[in-house]
């Protein structure tokens, strides 16, 4: 018997596994058959539903689900992990939005504010050319900015910290 | 006939084409980039050759290379799909020079229709309807302002070069016109080389309609209906289809007449899209003329019977059209959805990967063209269409009906796709009863995709179980991966 949380579109949802074939999902109990079709797809049996599902491990704790067109990723941890994060978390309380990250890999097209000039809440700061698209890339939140860690003609990777606000 | 066609495109177009050579027992050479080693075009034709990095701008956009290429392969026409070059002027004109035939329009009807300006004003000049604002590009901000002014806001700033819903912007009041202007301009240096940019009157609501001409090198035009491509986002098209349920008999003799004169007056050859606004009274003004064969010809071809790209060849061949208007008429309804590589939940930002796992539906009505398999990676070098599924039947409600259900068979992993916005477009009321405009997804999906694209509380709790089963195999699973995937007894040792 293993119990773990999974969090899926900021839901957590406890899941325990008993025996071979019995999985239960926040209390909901489902019989369930597991087979691996090839590369990263699976077919999941619950009760008498068929699910076609890829995945893809993303990092020790973290998968990358698809499935019925869909894609979630998941965080997956077990109980006591779970504690710990929540402690961890509880500690500092330092905001996401205070951070921002390209959203997808590209090149910094342009630069609109600099470091210490004041921004409002929805306010463009830089623009990410991707895809032969520009995106504007906003602040999150309203405030200072603290640091840009980027140039113009900067080539970023998906998950660059940009800039910060504070 | 032509011997052997290079295709200067990459992707599902470039597939496309290759499959009409094949049909039609031409040689097919294909080019590739460094991204696209692998890529299905490559492996469907006849001969590949390696034209460059993977910056379009070192392959699919490298003039000198690919025409040098073709005189050397001994290609004598050069197909160029949709994008890159379909377009370019001194592409076509280059090409005329060599003696190979370039399978689309003259450099001298591209030319007349490349600027959407000196368009504008041949349009106006064969009394086709435009849409009100300037004939040619702004010189000055101080000018722009004033025409703007005059115009009345809100407007569009479009780029004269431009097309594809690319270097296009809407401005709401005075306050924003200089930083739009300088963003457009920007854009469009760089998609199109030409920073000329033009005020048009922005059109509240219009719907997207566009008609399907065909002319040969011998002067016979024919129409093959509308397509009604109002479902877009960032004004790109996610949703096309044909025939629009909104354009009545009357109105449809009208606008594809408007459509052949617009063809006409350019003195145009091959197949081209006449694309017009329509307001809420039928009443319609020009675009655009699209010089090339459009991304969704597939439900055009599925109305009327037609193979469009074969009849490209055909025309530049210099043979006559191998039908007559007469010959067409409508037949069912075909409705075609654009697959994207894209979050519609964020914005529509592009998605970059490698596809780990890629099927396709099919069954009666489908039809897919996709440039992507598995294993294939979606590049942010290029567009992120991944595949464009067109569904067809006997009416309206049965093509929605079969998508619907074909969206639901696509099983794509490893980029995040457009696909629950697409199935909750299949489901929108309104959609469904065919009143919308080329709002419809800022209008329907204004509170964010979320509470429409709402996953059910059981497809989390399966992802969710995947996760938790997954996590428990994981330190086995190494040990499986030694097994190659068609060893027969792979199965047995996973129970």
């Amino acid at each position: 018997m293993s119990d773990f949380v999974v969090t899926i579109n900021s839901k957590k949802k406890s899941i325990t596994l008993s025996g071979n074939s019995l999985i239960s999902v926040n209390k909901r109990e489902y019989q369930q058959e597991l087979y691996h079709l090839s590369g990263h797809t699976y077919l999941l049996k619950l009760d008498n539903k068929i699910y076609e599902i890829s995945a893809d491990r993303l990092d020790h704790e973290r998968y990358q689900v698809t499935v019925a067109g869909k894609s979630f990723e998941t965080l997956i941890r077990t109980e006591l992990q779970e504690k710990a994060a929540k402690l961890i978390e509880q500690k500092g309380s330092i905001s996401h939005k205070l951070i921002a990250k390209a959203p997808m890999p590209g090149m910094i097209l342009k630069i609109k504010k600099a470091k210490g000039d004041e921004v409002i809440q929805g306010e463009s700061v830089i623009i990410l050319e991707a895809m032969k698209m520009e995106n504007d890339l906003r602040a999150q939140v309203s405030g200072r900015i603290k640091e840009i860690n980027v140039k113009e003609g900067m080539a970023v990777e998906k998950g660059f910290i940009l800039f910060s606000i504070e | 006939m032509f011997r052997k066609i290079l295709i200067a495109n990459r992707g599902e177009i470039a597939l496309r084409i290759i499959r009409a050579c094949k049909e039609m027992g031409i040689e097919s050479a294909a080019i590739y980039s460094e991204a696209d080693k692998t890529s299905p075009h490559v492996k469907f034709a006849d001969e590949a050759y390696y034209i460059g990095e993977s910056a379009a701008s070192e392959s699919y956009l490298n003039k000198e290379k690919i025409i040098s290429l073709a005189l050397k392969i001994g290609a004598d026409a050069i197909h160029p799909g949709y994008g890159f070059f379909s377009e370019n002027e001194s592409f076509i004109s280059e090409i005329e020079a060599s003696g190979i035939t370039f399978i689309g329009p003259s450099s001298k009807s591209v030319h007349m229709m490349g600027s959407k300006t000196s368009a504008r004003q041949l349009m106006q000049e064969n009394n086709v309807p435009i849409v009100p604002g300037t004939t040619s590009p702004i010189t000055s901000l101080m000018e722009g302002l004033n025409i703007a002014d005059s115009t009345g806001y809100p407007i569009l700033l479009k780029a004269s070069a431009g097309g594809g819903g690319k270097g296009m912007r809407k401005v709401e009041s005075q306050e924003e016109f200089a930083s739009a202007l300088e963003a457009t301009k920007r854009e469009a240096l760089k998609s199109f080389a030409d920073d000329a940019v033009y005020i048009e009157k922005y059109i509240e609501n219009p719907k997207h309609i566009e008609v399907q001409i065909f002319g040969d090198k011998h002067g016979n035009y024919v129409h093959i209906f509308e397509r009604e491509c109002s479902i877009q986002r960032r004004h790109q098209k996610i949703i096309e289809e044909a025939p629009s349920s909104f354009v009545k008999e009357k109105i449809r003799k009208k606008i594809t007449l408007a459509a052949i004169n617009a063809a006409k007056a350019c003195g145009y050859y091959n197949a081209g899209t006449i694309e017009f606004l329509m307001d809420k009274n039928s009443d319609f003004y020009f675009l655009e003329m699209n010089t090339r064969l459009q991304v969704e010809h597939p439900v055009t071809e599925m109305i009327s019977g037609l193979d469009l790209v074969k009849e490209q060849i055909n025309v530049a061949a210099g043979n006559e059209l191998s039908f007559r208007q007469e010959d067409l008429k409508i037949n069912g309804h075909s409705i075609e959805a654009r697959i994207y590589a894209e979050d519609p939940e964020n914005n529509f930002m592009p998605s970059t990967g490698k596809l780990i796992e890629f099927q396709i539906p099919s069954g009666p009505g489908i039809r897919v063209d996709a440039g992507f398999t598995r294993g294939s990676r979606i590049s942010l070098y290029y567009d992120p269409l991944i595949a464009k599924l067109a569904a067809w039947g006997k009416t309206r409600e049965e093509a929605i009906e079969r998508l619907k259900r074909a969206l639901a068979e696509f099983q794509i992993a490893g980029v995040t796709t457009n696909i629950p916005l697409l199935k909750a477009v299949c489901d929108n009321y309104s959609f469904k009863k065919g009143e919308f405009d080329i709002n419809f997804v800022e209008k329907e999906f204004a509170d964010g995709l979320q509470s429409k694209t709402a996953s059910s509380e059981e497809i989390e709790n399966a992802a969710a179980i995947l996760s938790a089963l997954l996590k428990t195999r994981s330190t086995s699973a190494e040990i499986k991966n030694t097994i190659t995937d068609n060893n027969k007894w792979t199965g047995l040792l996973y129970e």
